[in-house]
């Protein structure tokens, strides 16, 4: 990929020698020049150990710089020294969790440290560290940690010293106190055990916003209730973007060549300033074509064109005009015509191409037997179980098998994008809608209209990913059913409830007057009386937003001594058409933090989903653990991927109908709490 | 990696390091790969590379609490640490024979009949560049490696943005004259 002038070059450069395009030429061309060593690869294992070493550095600073002993006994100057001298002492033995053996001496006090710990706002994808500062039995140390809210999680060493311990579902929770407790039963391998047990305390961030759709930037403008969750990520270039194998994280090539991992959850990074123009997901992360070479992990592979990047297991598969190769560059399959385009299904078990001639070809890259099976508008998508492919064709779309078996699957015409689900849905783009067709050929339906360049299923198929104008976007499509969208709420209401709550939590605590109406002021007066304390909440989050009305859960204290209360809101327009708070009113969240917990609901036309903290018990789910009242014939499903309970209602809620969530006793976690009655009252 | 968050998100993740070095982890999670892939190209060996990398980063731990946001990016920040590290590097090893004063050195004698070997081969033009002068090198490698702004060059080298865009001239005009004029694309 050409990278734009710097104009800052030209600008130079007419400077200094006005008038010389050619120097003024060169210099542009320059940039473009890969320098030796500039795409230098270092050793993971040196980059991680690094970043140990410069965490354990930042502990003894951190340390350093906050001397609690200090806090504790800061004002009386006459107790400093004492306070001082007690704090070192007390350093010495306590620290985040330093666990003294009462019978021994300082070489064989067993302390951890987490660089998480205190920490209130970390990323929802990211591995809960523990430091010991001595080799550790491993499975003393798994056995001896206790995860709350309930967490099913992996654990890996990278170090005798370092464990890394991350959530089976791929994210923590957002919005949510963790509390990691390493119990006094964790040995070192010579079998000191930890006095005490070590608690590691942090919170992790908010989800990124994901606003609703509005009529100038997103593609389901209009009456198109089957999307949700409709978000731009970032700008995109040319090449589609490829979903990581756990579909947390999306690999987008942007306009400048440069190659991004756009974390689902939150954040982007650049993992390759420039000149990529394809990428594809490989088990162990992104493989991308730059420059000319194909790059996956450590291994490059120079001297190709390549059409397509695949993976037969861990093993990189590189489709050419020619044929298929691996990363040694030795050929797999050869095919019987020039390959204008490649796809490789997703087992390495076969791959398809467009010919020079137009024709579709199946190749079984075990024996490289070439079938020729048709004439083909485009390359479409595999089959979740990759033994049939789907593309567009005159008017039609159709499907064929491995052995170059053709069926018709829909006539739809104008097809340029086509994506096939694990669960058996294929999105078709036209470039002025989006349709969905089971892969029966039954049930077509139209999504929505607009540009939908490319759309990608992720591997879970709950939401998938699309190109416009410019930029990769991502939406949900709930469910085999038509499924509605969580009710329209303006991005102006999640901005309102947003400024009331970090107005009461300024100051005195007093919301601006201004986003109360009167009867709102009446009602904050009153609230006041039973919660004195409103405005002292340590943290805040959303737990439903409906046009009109919001329940926003306040948090108190931290640790074990966190209390919450949520506040339902009322929300009307003044003559005006500005927000004002109309009504609030509080209700305690009993025994917050002792159990599982919603964290969000949201409201669609036949799906409510109730998004819990914890891991649960898919048992307790379906044995009545979260209902809607008096919905009897309710669809009860759990996504362990986001701790997501779905509730449809088959014929869908009922407009302007009051409901009432209930999460009961039944519910269980992981760790067999049950769930403390909750109830939340929505209209749909 | 030069991960470009947005300028208010690094001062605020800058301002958290400044009161939380345990924050550090994630200035280091963004910067690393810029950072080591800058430093290799100027080391050209793995060991020598890694040395300095952790060099450059745990001095920028153990600094930040005085870093100042003076408005050009953290990472310029980083890099003038980088190219002090590596000077020192060459500094320490090489008491009296410099390497960058023996390439300053070179110009115009050995090294100039390996550079018309190359003068064919376009990706070798930086053979070329590391022919010339030491300053001028390095703000041809910030400026077409690294994609800086010559603000930010200034900063890193401690000069006027003035002086950057003199040596850059200099060492644009100097690769054009080494390499021959077919090679211009």
């Amino acid at each position: 990929m050409k990278a734009p002038r710097d104009p800052e070059l030209d600008a130079l450069f007419e400077e200094l020698s006005p008038g010389d395009r050619e120097l003024q030429d060169f210099a542009q061309m320059l940039r473009s020049v890969p320098r030796p060593g500039a795409s230098a690869d270092p050793d993971p294992a040196f980059r991680h150990a690094l970043r140990r070493r410069l965490m354990q550095e930042a502990w003894k600073l951190s340390t350093r710089r906050q001397p609690w002993y200090r806090r504790l006994f800061s004002t009386p100057t006459g107790l400093a020294w004492a306070g001082a001298a007690v704090g070192a002492l007390l350093i010495g033995l306590a620290g985040l969790a330093v666990l003294a053996h009462p019978t021994h001496g300082p070489e064989t006090t067993v302390s951890v440290v987490s660089p998480l710990n205190d920490a209130r706002t970390v990323a929802v994808v990211q591995p809960i560290e523990l430091d010991f500062n001595q080799p550790m039995d491993t499975r003393s140390v798994e056995e001896a940690v206790k995860i709350s809210p309930a967490t099913r999680v992996s654990y890996q060493w990278v170090s005798p010293t370092r464990v890394e311990i991350t959530p089976m579902s791929g994210t923590l929770a957002p919005n949510t106190q963790y509390r990691v407790v390493v119990a006094p039963t964790a040995k070192t391998r010579d079998g000191t055990t930890l006095g005490k047990p070590a608690v590691v305390t942090f919170v992790t961030t908010a989800p990124p916003a994901t606003p609703g759709p509005t009529p100038s930037q997103s593609p389901t403008a209009g009456p198109a209730p089957q999307l949700g969750g409709v978000r731009e990520l970032v700008p995109s270039g040319t090449p589609a973007p490829a979903w990581s194998a756990d579909g947390g994280t999306l690999y987008v090539v942007g306009p400048d060549g440069s190659l991004k991992a756009v974390t689902i959850a939150g954040g982007t990074r650049t993992l390759v300033p420039g000149g990529v123009t394809a990428v594809a997901a490989g088990p162990s992360g992104p493989a991308y074509v730059a420059n000319g070479q194909v790059v996956y992990g450590q291994t490059t592979v120079p001297g190709l064109q390549p059409l397509a990047l695949g993976f037969r297991g861990s093993a990189l598969l590189i489709g050419t005009a020619q044929g298929v190769v691996d990363a040694s560059g030795t050929s797999v399959a050869a095919f019987a015509e020039t390959a204008r385009q490649v796809d490789i299904a997703p087992d390495g078990a076969h791959a398809v191409y467009l010919g020079a001639s137009g024709t579709l070809h199946v190749v079984d890259l075990s024996t490289g037997k070439d079938v020729a099976v048709g004439t083909a508008a485009g390359l479409g998508d595999w089959s979740g179980s990759a033994d049939r492919y789907a593309y567009p064709g005159a008017g039609v779309v159709q499907v064929t098998d491995m052995a170059g078996d053709v069926s018709r699957l829909v006539g739809v015409g104008g097809v340029t994008g086509v994506s096939w689900s694990g669960a058996s849905q294929i999105l078709l783009a036209t470039g002025s809608d989006l349709e969905m067709v089971n892969a029966d050929g039954s049930g077509l339906h139209r999504v929505a209209a607009g540009d939908f360049e490319q759309p990608e299923w992720s591997p879970s198929g709950e939401q998938f990913a699309f190109k416009r104008n410019g930029a990769v976007w991502v939406a949900q499509l709930l469910g085999s059913l038509p499924s509605e969208s969580p009710s329209p709420t303006t991005g102006d209401e999640q901005g309102f409830v947003q400024s009331f709550l970090n107005g009461a939590a300024s100051g005195s605590g007093a919301p601006a007057s201004g986003q109360l109406d009167q009867n709102g002021r009446q009602a904050y007066q009153r609230l006041l009386q039973t919660q004195p304390n409103f405005g002292g909440f340590s943290r805040s989050y959303v737990v439903l937003l409906q046009p009109g009305r919001a329940v926003v859960r306040l948090i108190y204290g931290q640790g074990v001594t966190q209390t919450a209360i949520d506040v339902t809101l009322t929300l009307v327009r003044d003559a005006e058409g500005n927000l004002r708070v109309h009504d609030l009113s509080a209700q305690p969240v009993a025994n917050f933090g002792k159990g599982p917990q919603v964290l969000s609901v949201s409201v669609g036309r036949n799906q409510v989903r109730v998004q819990f903290d914890s891991d649960l018990m898919a048992s307790s789910v379906q044995a009545g653990g979260v209902v809607l009242e008096g919905v009897s014939n309710l669809q009860v499903a759990y996504d362990a991927s986001s701790r997501t309970v779905i509730l449809t209602v088959p014929g869908g809620l009922a407009s302007g109908s009051t409901y009432t969530l209930q999460v009961t006793g039944t519910l269980e976690d992981v760790s067999q709490r049950a769930a403390t009655p909750y109830e939340l009252s929505f209209t749909a | 990696m030069s991960t470009l968050p947005s300028r208010e998100d690094e001062q605020a993740l800058v301002e958290r390091a400044k009161r939380d070095p345990s924050a550090f982890g994630e200035l280091y999670d963004l910067y690393f790969l810029q950072i080591y892939r800058f430093v290799y190209s100027r080391m050209r060996d793995q060991a020598a590379a890694e040395d300095v990398t952790s060099e450059v980063f745990m001095k920028a731990l153990k600094s930040i609490g005085r870093y100042q946001d003076t408005g050009k990016p953290f990472s310029a920040w980083l890099y003038q640490i980088a190219v002090n590290s590596v000077a020192d590097r060459y500094r320490l090893a090489r008491p009296v024979e410099d390497i960058d004063e023996q390439r300053d050195l070179a110009v115009g004698g050995p090294a100039l009949e390996e550079v018309a070997a190359q003068r064919d081969e376009l990706r070798r033009i930086w053979s070329v560049v590391e022919t010339l002068p030491r300053q001028q090198r390095i703000a041809m490698v910030l400026k077409f490696q690294e994609d800086m702004k010559i603000e930010d060059i200034a900063a890193v080298m401690g000069k006027s943005p003035g002086a950057v865009k003199l040596l850059i001239h200099r060492g644009v005009t100097r690769v054009r004259q080494l390499v021959g004029g077919e090679d211009r694309p």
